[in-house]
């Protein structure tokens, strides 16, 4: 797989498909490949389907915002929620 | 010592003010402002995103930032040897003993009955009082301190564990014994940790092993907690009703059945939560320990899970 730092050599459209495809694959891997796209709910591909654009757009700031934008979705995916702290 | 902070969603600054209050030249990073991870020895975590902890090379400490550390244990990326401690903290088990003692008062002395009484205007003066005798689920710090409470005040109580444990104050089972420590009791109260054994532990097979009307009050986890079965049990009359304080999904989305069912008291996860200045002091006290290689206070055993 190729990783964030990789993708900087990449023109711009490269780049932004390169990271598009990182996401992609860290978003099947999350989910246990195959089997677990079987338990997707309409929302979480609406999210998933949202979050696209706003990782792409993220780009501009860097590759922390997207791996902060990566790892925040994937705790999303995997369905922990906001808890109090006790 | 050098510090980060990971808790998404959460506000830090209670924490950070409480941490410069004890140590002014404490150097703090904020996820996911962490411009040095290689300065990071120790970090303070609440539901950090999985993974990130490996970004910090010379990470010496990880300390959660609650009770629990579930949501630490299940990041199998932490390595083997990194040290991992939580908060026990006074004030958070005397919030909780007090929710567990009002769970307990408002079933044995039915307030709810008498506010739709009121509500009626209905003057009902059978059984003011329920028959109880209270099974703690787990006798750690919490636990013990609600056994201990309950006792004074005269009730009936029994505990339980996972762990044998030798002249224990209360009347004590393992989890062996679970059946006949629920033929004993007619109130639970779960408190035990969320690990791979707890995880689902409320669920039909144990209503039914419950005296016919126990009354439920789950303050641990909300995975303990197998919500359906719950309500077919009370739908079956193997339990009488339940306070619950924790669910599977936080916040409890709006249509969850809960809101709506009439022997089901819910509270938003307020049983008891960490105070910032009560906590710090234990967790700069760590700091200290691990940098010069003592015994840690309140150390989370891995394999246990808590």
């Amino acid at each position: 797989m190729l990783s964030f730092k990789d993708a900087s050599i990449y023109m711009p459209l490269n780049t932004i498909a390169v990271y598009w495809n990182e996401f992609f694959i860290a978003f099947v891997l999350s989910y246990n490949c195959l089997t677990g796209l079987k338990i997707l709910t309409s929302s979480k591909i609406i999210s998933f389907l949202i979050s696209g654009p706003m990782i792409l757009c993220s780009y501009s700031k860097g590759v922390k915002e997207f791996r902060t934008l990566h790892y925040e979705f994937s705790n999303h995916l995997s369905g922990e929620e906001s808890r109090t702290m006790d | 010592m050098n510090l980060a902070i990971i808790c998404p969603g959460k506000n830090p600054e209670p924490w950070i003010e409480a941490l410069k209050s004890y140590q002014e030249d404490l150097d703090i990073q904020v996820y996911p402002e962490i411009t040095e991870p290689e300065k990071v020895e120790a970090v303070l975590v609440w539901q950090h995103p999985k993974g990130i902890l490996s970004d910090f090379p010379n990470l010496k400490l990880v300390s959660s930032m609650g009770a629990g550390v579930d949501h630490i244990l299940t990041d199998p990326s932490i390595p083997a040897h990194l040290p991992i401690v939580r908060i026990v903290d006074d004030r958070l088990t005397w919030s909780m003993t007090n929710y567990v003692v009002m769970g307990v008062l408002n079933y044995h002395r039915q307030i709810t009955r008498y506010q739709k009484d009121q509500k009626r205007k209905v003057w009902d003066m059978s059984n003011p009082e329920i028959p109880v005798k209270v099974g703690v689920m787990g006798v750690g710090a919490l636990g013990y301190d609600v056994l201990e409470k309950l006792d004074f005040m005269g009730f009936e109580v029994a505990g339980l564990g996972f762990t044998a444990k030798e002249n224990f104050k209360f009347p004590y089972y393992t989890k062996e014994q679970l059946n006949e420590f629920l033929q004993e009791i007619n109130v639970v109260v779960c408190l035990l940790p969320l690990t791979k054994d707890t995880e689902n532990i409320l669920d039909m097979e144990f209503f039914k092993s419950c005296q016919k009307g126990t009354y439920l009050i789950n303050v641990a986890r909300g995975k303990h907690l197998v919500e359906e079965d719950l309500i077919n049990a009370i739908n079956e009359g193997y339990i009488s009703g339940a306070l619950l304080d924790v669910y599977r999904k936080e916040p409890l989305p709006k249509n969850h059945l809960f809101w709506d069912q009439e022997k089901i008291t819910i509270t938003p996860h307020i049983a008891s939560v960490t105070n910032p200045k009560a906590a710090v002091p234990q967790i700069l006290e760590n700091f200290s320990r691990v940098k010069n290689n003592h015994e840690l206070l309140n150390s989370v055993d891995r394999e246990k899970g808590y």
